[in-house]
């Protein structure tokens, strides 16, 4: 069992389908309905915060745009159906489609630049956005009763079509709405997870600790993070159209920085870079201010969170509950006795990862080799994430 | 008739503002390299601090300001003690940074929703009337915004520029531990460092509340165009944050008076993004940017 638990991948998968199949499980227990719709709410943005660690823990990408291409994807979704009639099944991954390309604006100016320029250029990207919705006030289509805008305005946009449960399974819409959430959410997750411990994952992890050692092996960094960033936002995106489907109305406010702020700290509360360290950051969050009402001053313990994560714990609550040798384990990397030594080692361990993905065998000499060697599939030319043949 | 005259006063104005605006970011990315994002937050406590003293103990205008100027330092003070001493010298510090200062933010913004409010209230420490000349009228509260964004520029110059901490603070920022190891007291200067930009901060909310209003969330649209100052010149490039104010003010004013109102911001961002492609390092980055 322990040794079935080494790998870090099958042991996320296990965690996986245990969160899976007790998801599965709780409407048939009959839960009440405001429950359900909470869970509802909680899987669609704990999908969209796992992709959000993605760009931020492995990327290092700090995007502040996430949330407004959650938001253009759900417009998206709604102006697609409402205008040219496209069936909502048709244009969920349409939505996703298109959040990927509005993503590539913000990626290809700043991505080849450091992490500050990103979470300004993201910011100023998100803003206009809000702000070109939230100011429309011009007729799109005249109907006999009204005026009607072309993203709705700051009021919304409504009247598109939803998933059809309500039609189709009367009192028990919820629960259909709730699987078909859990369907789109679990998709999302596991495409995050697989990207997280692919050889991508490791690539980027590299990328962001060691730039110049990961572009010297090959690894183009402008390429690597544009593609995490806009697979990420078609899955965010997707994400958005599926909110809107649920919630029959798109409001200016999904996508607003208040919103964007709490989804961060759901991420650094669990833990940036740990594969559930959003989804457990989120819970928490949640499940304390289902107990707690803080009323107005919620937002303030907001930013208290915010504010002392780092300071306190620098690794998420995740970063808390696992001991440094357990962790030593499950990366793979030496055992050394000094502190410093191990968090030395922990801070290598994507280099390393990549070395041996990338280097033929026998030449991981970097870091003390273990005898590790690179399957002969993975050797430098084939392998996905230097194909650019930079 | 011809708007061009109007616009240009208009433009200046916004151009010393931002300028001002940009000054305390400027400051605290050239020496401490980080990104301080809750200068929108600091900036309104500044208005509101000033809005206090003025009705609570009737301090009249000048003395209003410089006791925000005042608070402001002393907030910039104990954010670099409390907030910024602790993970300066830690591993992911430039991401990290973010995200307290993001928590600072938000809590600054809903603490003042607390205290004041949220309805909006006009500055007290303002000056009204204006002067007409040539058919062009220039309001006194725009002068006097103008000519004390250029004293406080100029002044901020002649400190890093020709006094002995303005020596010592280049130092700092140009190598950190070659200061130190000269015998520099690094920390300190860190903090006098932080100070300056909260009380610059400070009077910059002061004077952007004086020609609109004092809300909770005044400083967030300053801030972003204060940013996207900073990064059009070449982050910590201080000389070209102030010219690229001046210049994406105009710009601005001339983009909401020729198209609509609604588009002068997208204007200035695709004009941003357009200079990152052209030149990533900023408009005026030269081989090597002087970066105080």
């Amino acid at each position: 069992m322990r040794a079935f638990l080494a790998s870090p991948a099958r042991r996320d998968s296990l965690i996986g389908i245990a969160l899976l199949a007790a998801l599965i499980v709780i409407p048939l227990t009959g839960a009440s309905r405001y429950t359900l719709g909470q869970i509802v709410l909680f899987m669609i943005y704990a999908a969209i915060a796992t992709h959000w660690n993605l760009l931020f823990g492995y990327a290092g990408i700090f995007s502040l745009a996430h949330l407004t291409l959650f938001g253009i994807g759900a417009y998206a979704m709604a102006m697609l159906n409402f205008y040219m009639g496209v069936s909502i099944w048709l244009a969920i991954p349409m939505a996703g489609v298109v959040a990927l390309c509005a993503s590539l604006i913000p990626g290809l100016a700043t991505l080849r630049l450091s992490g500050i320029y990103v979470a300004l250029l993201t910011l100023a990207f998100a803003q206009v956005v809000y702000v070109l919705i939230v100011t429309d006030t011009d007729c799109f289509i005249q109907t006999e009763t009204a005026c009607r805008l072309l993203t709705g305005g700051a009021a919304g946009f409504y009247g598109f079509e939803d998933f059809g449960t309500r039609h189709l399974f009367k009192s028990n819409w919820l629960v259909a709405n709730y699987y078909i959430v859990l369907f789109a959410a679990t998709l999302t997750v596991a495409a995050a997870l697989i990207l997280m411990h692919s050889g991508f994952g490791i690539a980027l992890m590299a990328l962001r600790d060691n730039p110049l050692y990961a572009q010297a092996l090959g690894v183009s960094k402008l390429r690597l993070r544009l593609q995490v960033f806009a697979i990420s936002a078609f899955f965010t995106g997707l994400m958005g159209a599926i909110y809107a489907g649920h919630l029959r109305t798109v409001s200016p406010t999904v996508m607003s920085l208040s919103k964007m702020l709490y989804l961060i700290a759901a991420v650094v509360l669990g833990g940036a870079g740990r594969s559930w360290g959003a989804v457990l950051g989120l819970a928490v969050l949640m499940l304390v201010a289902e107990v707690l009402d803080f009323g107005s001053a919620q937002q303030i313990g907001i930013g208290v969170i915010l504010l002392l994560a780092p300071i306190l714990f620098r690794r998420g609550l995740l970063g808390l509950t696992i001991p440094a040798k357990l962790y030593d384990h499950l990366s793979n990397s030496p055992k050394t006795r000094i502190d410093e030594g191990r968090q030395i080692s922990r801070d290598l361990w994507p280099a390393k990862k990549l070395t041996q993905l990338l280097l033929p065998a026998g030449r991981d000499q970097l870091h003390g080799a273990e005898g590790a060697t690179a399957p002969e599939t993975l050797r430098q030319k084939d392998h996905p994430v230097c194909k650019s043949g930079k | 008739m011809n708007a061009l005259p109007q616009i240009m006063v208009t433009g200046l104005t916004l151009g010393a503002l931002y300028a001002v605006a940009t000054l305390g970011l400027s400051l605290i990315w050239a020496s401490l390299r980080f990104l301080n994002l809750a200068h929108g937050a600091m900036l309104a406590v500044g208005g509101y601090a000033a809005f206090a003293v003025a009705t609570n103990f009737g301090l009249s205008g000048p003395l209003a300001f410089l006791a925000a100027m005042a608070f402001g330092a002393l907030m910039g003070w104990a954010t670099f003690w409390g907030l910024v001493r602790p993970i300066l010298d830690t591993r992911d510090f430039e991401t990290n940074i973010l995200i307290v200062t993001i928590g600072l933010s938000i809590i600054l913004e809903n603490g003042l929703l607390q205290i004041f409010g949220g309805q909006p209230y006009g500055q007290p420490v303002s000056v009204p009337g204006a002067l007409a000349l040539a058919g062009i009228r220039f309001p006194i509260q725009n002068m006097v915004i103008v000519l004390s964004a250029i004293t406080i520029v100029l002044a901020v110059s002649l400190l890093l520029r020709w006094t002995r901490i303005g020596l010592a603070l280049r130092a700092c920022a140009q190598d950190r531990d070659a200061a130190a190891l000269m015998g520099l007291p690094v920390t300190a200067l860190f903090s006098a460092t932080m100070a300056l930009a909260g009380a610059l901060t400070a009077a910059s909310g002061v004077m952007i509340s004086s020609i609109t209003q004092l809300s909770p969330l005044l400083g967030d649209d300053p801030m972003l165009k204060a940013f996207i100052m900073c990064v059009l010149a070449g982050l910590g490039n201080i000389g070209g944050a102030i010219a690229s104010a001046f210049l994406l003010a105009i710009v601005e004013v001339m983009a909401e008076f020729y198209f609509a109102s609604r588009w002068g911001f997208p204007t200035l961002l695709f004009l941003v993004i357009a200079v990152l492609i052209w030149k990533p390092n900023g408009l005026f980055s030269g081989r090597e940017v002087q970066r105080l």
